[in-house]
């Protein structure tokens, strides 16, 4: 080939390449907002010039490179997870806080003390007509009062049913997605920068809404699994996902009228709830399945709310049922303040009712002793009680309920504080990504170093204040 | 400077707010400017202790509350700051060949358990 010949050979070959170049840009301009896409970089090689032994020199594209970074999509992935499960939890236990009145003002609360209140005016009068009335009046309105929450929690159980149900379908549909892009990929001998944007910007979705890891297998697919290692896709296969809400059958129920747990089986009907522990779904399913059950109960335990509302009416029942409506001889016992189905215990709070049968007259103020007001001061005392008699674990029933309801706050601001943190973990970690994305790690070792260094010497000034808070706060607390 | 105990834990409260509310894990510059602030709280909260300490028992009244959101946001920047660290130990351990040792987390990595899949549909 002449000289001439060669090298207007060589730069058509090179405006060929540089063209092929130009639409790689084009490319990553056209898809710069597209979700999941990572921009491309065509390799360029100098091809050997030595016009003499016929090698007409120029330039020669040497495939794509792909800016996305593996270990960073993974960090954003996870830290979403993260997300996805505290603004689950701490929107669900917000609703969940919000039946409880802190203040006593109303609800439970307010009831019970206007029982107490209503003992104690009896006390005093023992066979005032009008006090026993409004012993009774008070005692309707504690029943309504703890049927009118369990009622509520067991609606917001249903709701979160219905949302966990929901949040199953979304996963299953990005699994379908990311199935549908395993299939695309198996039919390419070449990586699609398109289709790879499809998948991360699934794989994305799906890390708001469960925990799971990625294998990319030798054939460009890639596996999903789930927290535990169930596979959610494999290569062209789907596990899909289904709820199932029934009341636990292993270890066989204690409590087989309770409210029932929420269970996510995969495709062979396997329970595989207890691997859901991040995204929206383990969110949902931690409200649902710990902080509810533990007020409502659930198959092996009865709930706090059903223990007080059992534990206040069978002492209450007790304490009438063991005296007499008067100091006559051959006077009748006294009647049951309160009925529930005491089959269910752990539906004490939902059957609570006030003794449909009981008039006024067949409340029995009269002690086992025969104290003229023994019973109604026992029952007054109850508010304040200094025995074991009207406890549950040490405390009054009243305590307890504040208790119930304290747990309930401290669930949401605990889940609430971890949502507010971990938002501006998963900007930083975007952000990260963002950064390291279409530069060449290897080359850019001595930054990595320096960003490693700078936060090592952040970390260190921390510590320093973190032991100076707390130096701060024995000063004032002292331990 | 500020004059009292009180003052000075406010100080500190709103210079760690600052340094939380600035950091940029991807820039050297504002992770410089973060410490910077964190190093005046720290200068911030040894003069309150000291103040504490020498002065009447009442200066304390009051401050719990405080010093509860304090450390609340030293612990959040911390948690932070943990993060961008395990991110980049991770990073830096790709970069030197080893495999990975800890995930994004900081915690360590273990290979996931794969279950038999069965029943998967097609």
């Amino acid at each position: 080939m002449s000289g001439i010949t060669a090298s207007i050979s060589s730069a058509g070959n090179a405006l060929e390449v540089l063209e092929q170049a130009l639409s790689v840009i084009q490319n990553n301009i056209d898809n710069s907002s597209t979700p999941g896409y990572a921009s491309q970089r065509l390799n360029l090689e100098a091809m050997p010039l030595d016009i003499a032994g016929g090698l007409v020199g120029g330039l020669r594209a040497d495939g794509l490179d792909n800016s996305r970074d593996q270990y960073a999509e993974e960090a954003v992935q996870s830290q979403t997870q993260l997300l996805g499960y505290y603004t689950a939890q701490a929107q669900s236990t917000g609703t969940i806080q919000n039946f409880f009145d802190v203040s006593g003002g109303s609800g439970v609360s307010a009831a019970l003390s206007a029982l107490f209140q209503s003992f104690s005016a009896w006390s005093t009068a023992p066979n005032d007509a009008t006090a026993r009335q409004n012993v009774l009046a008070a005692a309707n309105t504690v029943a309504q009062s703890f049927q009118g929450l369990a009622n509520s929690l067991t609606q917001t159980a249903q709701q979160a049913d219905g949302q966990v149900g929901s949040t199953i379908q979304q996963i299953n549909s990005i699994a379908a997605q990311i199935q549908q892009y395993n299939v695309q990929r198996m039919q390419s001998s070449q990586p699609d920068p398109g289709l790879d944007a499809q998948l991360y910007s699934a794989l994305g979705n799906l890390s708001q809404l469960t925990n799971f890891t990625t294998v990319t297998q030798s054939n460009g697919t890639v596996t999903v699994l789930l927290g535990g290692g169930t596979p959610l896709v494999i290569g062209t296969q789907q596990n899909v996902l289904s709820q199932n809400v029934s009341v636990d059958t292993q270890p066989p129920p204690v409590y087989a009228q309770s409210l029932p747990t929420d269970h996510v089986l995969d495709s062979q009907g396997n329970d595989i709830t207890s691997e859901i522990t991040g995204g929206q779904l383990g969110g949902l399913l931690d409200s649902r399945n710990r902080v509810l059950a533990g007020i409502l109960g659930d198959s092996q335990q009865q709930g706090t709310l059903n223990q007080l509302a059992q534990g206040m009416a069978d002492t209450i029942n007790g304490i009438l049922q063991s005296g007499t409506v008067s100091a006559a001889a051959g006077a009748a016992n006294g009647a049951a303040l309160f009925t529930y189905d005491s089959n269910n215990p752990a539906t004490a709070a939902s059957t609570l009712a006030l003794n449909a049968s009981i008039t006024p007259d067949q409340l029995a103020a009269v002690d086992a002793a025969g104290n003229a007001n023994g019973n109604a001061n026992a029952l007054a005392a109850l508010e304040n009680p200094t025995g074991a008699q009207g406890t549950i674990g040490g405390l009054s029933y009243l305590q307890y309920f504040g208790q119930i309801a304290a747990g309930a706050g401290q669930e949401n601001a605990t889940a609430t504080a971890n949502a507010q943190t971990q938002q501006q973990l998963a900007a930083q970690v975007t952000s990260l990504r963002d950064q390291i994305s279409g530069v060449s790690l290897d080359k850019e070792a001595a930054a990595v170093l320096q960003f490693q260094q700078a936060y090592q010497a952040t970390a260190q000034v921390l510590t320093v204040l973190d032991n100076l808070g707390q130096d701060l706060m024995n000063l004032i607390v002292p331990v | 400077m500020a004059d009292g105990p009180r003052q000075s834990i406010e100080h500190a409260r709103r210079g760690v707010r600052k340094a939380l509310q600035q950091w940029n894990a991807a820039d050297l510059k504002s992770i410089g400017e973060s410490r910077v602030l964190l190093e005046q709280s720290v200068t911030d909260i040894k003069l309150a202790i000291e103040l504490l300490r020498n002065g009447d028992t009442t200066m304390a009244n009051g401050l719990q509350p405080s010093i509860a959101s304090l450390r609340r946001d030293i612990s959040t920047m911390t948690r932070l700051v943990d993060a961008c660290s395990a991110f980049h130990r991770g990073l830096s351990l790709r970069l030197g060949g080893a495999l990975p040792a800890y995930d994004a987390s900081g915690m360590p990595v273990k290979e996931p358990e794969i279950r038999p899949a069965h029943g998967l549909v097609g």
